[in-house]
């Protein structure tokens, strides 16, 4: 093609060229805004995404009252300061207190930061521990600080097997081969009070002819003497300490 | 026959318009320049590349959920590099068509180790000696170019190591942080950047040392130390400018390219020239004198596009690695491991500052460092290694995309047992 006819086809291509450059701009950044909407729409429907599971607060503060469910991600860091993955706004907890990551077929896996402790099913973890040999499982308890949180992990995670913290109970038994002479009597069969005779089970009991309706107390029905049964075992953690205001719990209250 | 929802769906893909645009882009263009010549190359250039780019972003989404947004920018910028090199020299234009093809295959095999590899422990390990072996062959075997020694020729073959250590850096650093390992990447990092500055390659090492610290910033939030890292930085600056003639004499060209125009500051000189003279539309494609700029094909290939297209289409570009820097940010932040994380954020960060380095030094916005373009620029190692890069990232975002499924089948079953 001559020279000048090419020069006279490429000066007008020119503006061909930056009309398609725009719209292709224009269509990425369109595109950009429309995935950013689907996503933020389908992510409404699946609240759990990217979670593993939930801290649930055994024992907290007034900022986090017992009871709060606190969402878990895959990996992060738990602490007292807003941008903490997992936050914790009790007394002793540190402003980025212990990274966490799930590891597949272990569990949750807790790494405390520098000079910061934890307690994890009564194991104490510091920044020196292995502490790839104590992940948190379903059912597992931490604590940090003052604050203490129980594991739920959502089903269908792999995690290993440990059997998780849960208060003595001892067993009854009910074989009827087995003789309460024949066994060791158990801590509150001890008890100077009262001592119970396990029912047998061979042993049929009658059947009322009717059924007894409470009666309510007076000088004709006297109460029934109750025997002491000890009371059951309950979570029992060390007291809360109580610490000063320093200043990072002053910004805490600030944000 | 599709039903409506199908057809909706058919009607609002976003990818139709803009790959549509893509190709028409490349179509018409190297049908013009084959009007100049007559030349069948540019022909074919006319029917190849775009049939590419179609084979780039139709046919990987079959393979895996790809990101489409992020194939069709890559590839638009890819084969924009083919284009502008077509016109200014048709024997670098051919190379780096096959170069385009050999990324498009090495992209494939990143996304595929992305996906498959789930325990890099062991070549993470394997990695790190043999990629301080290859930073420190050019120091061996390697020539002196423009001050710096960071190539090594085997045959007619250059390659130049640091283009592919990035990519085993992202991986070694992405790798310790989300372990909680602080002295083996450093180690690493500080090996890398003590080899770059014995080859004196500081662009390349302003990099490595820019994404290192951000990516330590992504991980820990520790901004104290990454203050440290920062204050280190200026002071090893200052100290290269104090060690290095040729630092010196590039920050006084910077200050005022004018006082030795037809020396030392030729280069920037004729990149300002160029931008300057192809106004807001371009002189034209094919025209104008885009070789008088000393090396046009690599350093200085964004003011041969200004001149070439024009000051607008040249905001369109920088607008176009805006997007690809968004959408990798939003994929870094969308994974589900920190391992994934931190590399999706380690490439992007890699494409967005080696860009922001070479054309703030093009536009005279900051000293003038030798690196490449991604995508853009003509080179093999350059343009394989970044595809590699947006391989990494779109392996990390086809496994958010596969997660998100995954959740979605798991809320759809759990409502299903809801109802039962």
């Amino acid at each position: 093609m001559p020279e000048n006819v090419y020069e006279i086809v490429s000066l007008g291509m020119r503006y061909w060229f930056a009309f398609l450059g725009l719209l292709i701009v224009w269509r990425a950044f369109s595109w950009l805004r429309k995935d950013r909407r689907a996503k933020h729409r389908r992510l409404k429907h699946l609240p759990d995404a990217g979670m593993i599971g939930e801290m649930v607060v055994l024992q907290g503060s007034d900022e986090l009252p017992e009871g709060t469910v606190i969402p878990v991600p895959r990996a992060g860091v738990l602490g007292f300061v807003r941008t903490c993955d997992v936050v914790v706004p009790v007394d002793g907890v540190a402003a980025r207190h212990v990274d966490f990551v799930f590891q597949d077929g272990k569990g949750l896996l807790l790494f405390p930061l520098h000079k910061q402790r934890c307690i994890v099913d009564d194991t104490e973890l510091t920044h020196r521990s292995k502490t790839k040999k104590f992940p948190m499982c379903h059912g597992s308890r931490l604590q940090v600080g003052d604050a203490v949180l129980r594991l739920r992990l959502f089903a269908g995670l792999d995690t290993e097997y440990r059997p998780t913290y849960a208060p003595y109970q001892p067993e009854q038994s009910w074989w009827p081969e087995q003789y309460p002479e024949e066994n060791q009597p158990a801590p509150w069969q001890n008890s100077p009070y009262v001592y119970q005779q396990p029912a047998n089970p061979w042993q049929q009991e009658e059947q009322p002819f009717y059924e007894e309706q409470p009666q309510e107390e007076s000088w004709l029905n006297p109460p029934v003497y109750q025997p002491w049964q000890p009371p059951q075992q309950q979570d029992v953690f060390p007291p809360a300490q109580p610490r000063q205001q320093t200043r990072r719990r002053r910004r805490y209250h600030e944000e | 026959m599709r039903n409506d929802q199908q057809e909706r769906t058919f009607r609002r893909d976003p990818g139709k318009l803009l790959s549509s645009a893509v190709m028409l882009f490349y179509f018409s263009a190297f049908l013009l320049l084959w009007l100049k010549d007559f030349a069948w190359q540019a022909a074919a250039l006319a029917v190849a590349v775009p049939a590419m780019i179609w084979l780039g972003v139709n046919f990987l989404p079959h393979l895996f959920p790809a990101d489409k947004l992020l194939l069709s920018l890559t590839n638009f910028l890819c084969a924009l590099g083919v284009l502008v090199l077509y016109a200014t020299n048709p024997a670098y234009a051919y190379q780096q068509a096959v170069y385009y093809g050999v990324g498009l295959v090495a992209m494939v095999v990143c996304i595929y180790l992305v996906r498959i590899i789930r325990h890099w422990r062991i070549p993470v390990y394997l990695l790190m000696p043999v990629s301080l072996a290859l930073l420190a062959l050019p120091l061996i075997i390697g020539r002196e170019t423009n001050g710096a020694k960071n190539w090594f020729y085997v045959g007619s073959l250059s390659v130049q190591p640091s283009e592919i250590v990035k990519l085993s850096l992202l991986l070694i650093i992405s790798h310790f942080m989300s372990r909680r390992k602080f002295l083996p990447w450093l180690i690493f990092a500080v090996g890398c950047l003590g080899l770059l500055m014995l080859q004196k390659d500081l662009g390349t090492a302003l990099m490595y040392y820019g994404v290192t610290l951000m990516l330590y910033y992504a991980s820990s939030s520790n901004l104290l130390l990454t203050g440290i890292g920062l204050a280190g930085g200026a002071g090893a600056a200052v100290l290269g400018y104090k060690m290095f003639a040729h630092v010196k004499r590039r920050v006084a060209i910077w200050q005022n390219p004018w006082s030795d125009y037809d020396n030392a500051g030729y280069q920037l000189v004729q990149g300002l020239m160029a931008i300057a003279s192809g106004g807001l539309f371009g002189v034209g494609l094919g025209l104008g004198s885009p070789r008088t700029i000393p090396v046009y094909h690599t350093d200085f290939i964004f003011a041969v596009i200004c001149e070439q297209f024009g000051v607008i289409f040249g905001l369109c570009v920088l607008l176009m690695y805006v997007a690809i820097i968004w959408r990798g940010a939003t994929t870094a932040m969308a994974a589900r491991t920190s391992f994934h994380g931190l590399l999706a954020m380690g490439a992007t960060l890699m494409i967005g500052l080696q860009t922001f380095v070479i054309i703030g030094g093009v536009i005279k916005l900051i000293p003038l460092t030798g690196v490449t373009m991604p995508f853009v620029s003509y080179g093999g190692t350059s343009l394989v290694s970044s595809m590699c890069l947006i391989g990494l990232l779109q392996g990390v975002a086809s496994l958010n995309e596969d997660d998100l499924n995954e959740d979605t089948r798991l809320a759809m079953l759990g409502s299903e047992e809801g109802m039962r």
